[in-house]
């Protein structure tokens, strides 16, 4: 299934791992460590941080006696300078993130699994976690459909959704439908939600974002022949669930090629 | 479900990740999921110059790229007013938002309500909404051009009477260096800046010598050859009558 015009903004893949008790401390010189092997490919770099603060208790009239204050590293990213691709790193999660750029467009998913999997292998090998807790793929689109006289009729365009009777309700001016299933014969989360973004002035035309996300827990593997394909059914779930959730009318606007 | 587009946005966005109610929401808006969505920052608090924006709730700002030609688009959450940045990147699309708002919010700021057109004072009731606009005032300092004349010298420039008849006493660090050349009884302009509330000096910028007040003879001249009334004719008050 290919599609002239894809809705896709982004795309990532997290991996959530277990770590033995002798962990190296989490940390601003051991993340630095891991990213300084792919400084070629992912030369510019952010971090959060969290500020903690130590509140003390004081009395009435008391002055505050001296606060404390801890700041903690809770991650770090290293990316592309076209921004379209980002590697990720948290405590206990790697994740690598394509996004839609000018020049490249969205690289799709078959680069962004090598891409993940070659990450996975330098992330074991450095941190020796001691297993895959957690799998999860997600998928960001945004789909633009114009307004017909100031307004859409959604079930026109989408097969999610749920509906409120008008002549109770009123008008529909936002919405939010957001659902969790389990895919059958699997044992895996699929969350899928469906919300209208800030309209276009210059349409005037409506923007909906869908988030899709996969996320496994069970049957997981550093082994790339038993993730690999792991990947592959999670991005077929996500697909065939992304194309039945329009009706043809909208579906022919990302001009399907066969 | 129609949806309906409305000329001004609802006050009430249904993604607020705040709010977000339920175990699965709460996983997705605020864990790990989003906090790995490289095109989503929230914002609690921004600055433009010297403007700091103090938000009553965070702003969750999206970046959608290269939806409209090569340009890509951020829109915020909850959506108070009808502004969307465009730039390339997120940092570019916020900067042009954030421009657009200051832009906004200082001219409504400038105007008093009964100034205000019809739309104008709806939004500013979304800014008030959005913004701490008490705190704003409370925490933006203003700055005034002042003229004064230093008034003690000895043992260090600290006294000033401004132009009004106030009298201040300065600290030389709230001062630029130019300050401390200063004679007594010299005159000068400086912009000063002070707080919004007190008036209180926070610090002098610049400050800039001026040339005395005194009379010249060019003056002299002007003062003497004024009329006065002893060149006025004799009249009689009857010839009024």
């Amino acid at each position: 299934m290919k599609l002239g015009k894809p809705p896709i903004i982004q795309a990532w893949i997290e991996f959530r791992f277990d770590h033995a008790t002798d962990r190296p401390e989490w940390g601003w010189p051991l993340a630095s460590a891991f990213f300084d092997q792919f400084q070629n490919d992912y030369p510019e770099r952010e971090v959060m941080v969290h500020h903690q603060f130590q509140i003390a208790k004081v009395e009435s009239k008391q002055k505050p006696r001296v606060v404390d204050e801890r700041v903690d590293l809770a991650g770090m990213r290293a990316f592309q300078a076209d921004r379209g691709r980002y590697l990720q790193l948290s405590q206990d999660s790697l994740v690598c993130n394509f996004v839609r750029t000018d020049a490249k467009g969205y690289e799709g998913f078959d680069a962004l699994k090598r891409e993940a999997l070659s990450k996975l292998r330098a992330y074991v090998n450095f941190f020796r976690p001691t297993r895959l807790l957690q799998l999860a793929m997600q998928y960001v689109d945004l789909v633009r459909i114009p307004f017909q006289q100031s307004r859409i009729e959604l079930k026109d365009y989408f097969t999610l959704g749920y509906d409120l009777p008008e002549e109770v309700f009123g008008p529909t001016l936002n919405f939010l439908v957001q659902y969790a299933t389990r895919p059958p014969g699997s044992r895996d989360i699929l969350e899928v939600r469906l919300w209208n973004e800030q309209l276009d002035p210059e349409g005037p035309t409506g923007q909906f974002r869908m988030d899709w996300r996969l996320v496994a827990f069970e049957e997981l593997s550093f082994a790339q022949d038993v993730l690999g394909p792991r990947l592959d059914q999670a991005h077929e779930r996500l697909l065939d669930c992304f194309k039945k959730s329009f009706t043809p009318q909208a579906w022919a606007m990302f001009e399907p090629v066969s | 479900m129609l949806l309906q587009a409305v000329g001004t946005p609802a006050f009430i966005r249904p993604l607020d990740p705040l709010f977000a109610g339920s175990s699965n929401t709460a996983s997705w808006s605020g864990g790990p999921g989003d906090l790995f969505d490289v095109l989503r920052r929230v914002i609690t608090a921004f600055h433009i110059g010297r403007a700091k924006y103090q938000l009553r709730t965070p702003l969750l700002a999206t970046f959608y790229p290269r939806i409209d030609g090569e340009t890509g688009r951020l829109s915020v959450t909850p959506l108070w007013l009808s502004i969307i940045g465009s730039g390339g990147t997120w940092d570019e699309a916020w900067q042009h938002w954030a421009g657009q708002f200051h832009v906004l919010f200082q001219t409504l700021l400038a105007k008093r309500p009964w100034e205000m057109e019809t739309d104008e004072k709806g939004m500013w009731e979304r800014i008030e909404q959005l913004v701490d606009v008490p705190a704003y005032r409370r925490e933006t300092p203003y700055i005034v051009r002042q003229i004064g004349w230093l008034t003690r010298r000895r043992p260090i420039p600290d006294r000033i009477r401004w132009e009004d008849g106030r009298r201040e006493r300065v600290d030389l660090m709230q001062m630029p260096p130019e300050f401390a050349a200063l004679h007594e009884g010299d005159r000068f302009e400086a912009e000063v800046e002070r707080h919004a509330v007190t008036g209180r000096l926070i610090r002098t910028i610049v400050v800039r010598r001026l040339p005395p007040l005194r009379p010249t003879n060019a003056d002299e001249k002007v003062w003497s050859s004024a009329a006065t009334t002893t060149q006025a004719p004799a009249v009689e008050w009857d010839e009024f009558e």
